[in-house]
């Protein structure tokens, strides 16, 4: 027990964590594995890992696995939300430079650099995108100008990040 | 992969029984490797291809209650990479304090 009290930085903060994690550390295990992706093998992993640990250690594991989770996803959650604002905002455009930004997004996730590059060349800001944006009741129900931007932004919109970035 | 004091004790831990399953809290009990950077370490391991992971068997074969747990193996690139890590470490003045586990 005394191990359990130094481990603590103060009692507020052991008062704190035995409330939120230990009332029911699996339950609260369980929300945060939530912040890995879907499918991620870490999602079982710590819930069965959480079985190991003895009792007497479990709030602070699972605030453990509170950090390791912000710090592995919240890059990763930022990308996506990104990913998708981008491809909602070509969603609006309806030009062949959107479909283009579109598919760059949707291959990259985050494009390294603000522009892109057309075939013929020239390079266009993300910038000039951004002054394109109209609210939405401005544009009413939007019309697809092709099925090629429609199937690129329905791909950004459900773009999934490799395993690798994971 | 970066060498740091964590991802050198989880390679010592390893090879020590290279042919052994390996256990994510059962690591950081022997490695004294603190769980939030124990997992992330594992996982970089795991995609660099030096471990191989696996889920443990039908639930009879279990001592512990709950779901099945996930375990890693060292790979056969992984001996050498984990080897390879371990030699440069022995040579390096940020990990003498660690120089009788490495002197095995």
């Amino acid at each position: 027990m005394s191990e359990l009290l130094d481990a603590a930085v103060s009692l507020p903060t052991l008062l704190i964590a035995l409330f939120v994690f230990g009332f029911a550390p699996g339950a609260a295990l369980r929300l945060i594995v939530r912040l890995y992706p879907k499918g991620d093998p870490r999602r079982q992993e710590m819930i069965a890992e959480l079985y190991a640990v003895p009792r007497w250690e479990r709030p602070f594991w699972v605030t453990e696995q509170l950090e390791m989770a912000l710090a592995a996803t919240l890059g990763l959650r930022y990308r996506v939300l990104q990913t998708r604002w981008m491809a909602g905002r070509g969603y609006y455009a309806g030009t062949r430079d959107m479909l283009r930004m579109v598919r760059a997004v949707a291959r990259e996730g985050n494009p390294k650099t603000s522009f892109l590059e057309r075939n013929d060349g020239v390079h266009i800001h993300l910038r000039t995108l951004r002054q394109t944006r109209r609210p939405r009741w401005w544009h009413g129900i939007p019309s697809w100008r092709n099925s090629n931007l429609r199937q690129a932004v329905e791909h950004a919109m459900q773009y999934e990040v490799p395993r690798s970035e994971q | 992969m970066r060498k740091t004091h964590a991802t050198v004790q989880v390679a010592l831990a390893l090879l020590e029984q290279p042919q052994a399953r390996h256990w994510g809290y059962d690591l950081s009990k022997s490695t004294g490797v603190r769980s939030g950077v124990l997992y992330p370490v594992l996982h970089r391991m795991l995609e660099e291809g030096w471990l191989s992971d696996g889920w443990e068997e039908a639930p009879p074969a279990r001592k512990l209650k709950g779901p099945p747990r996930r375990y890693y193996e060292v790979t056969e690139r992984g001996l050498i990479e984990l080897g390879a890590l371990l030699d440069q470490a022995r040579g390096d003045a940020r990990f003498q304090t660690m120089r009788p586990g490495l002197a095995w």
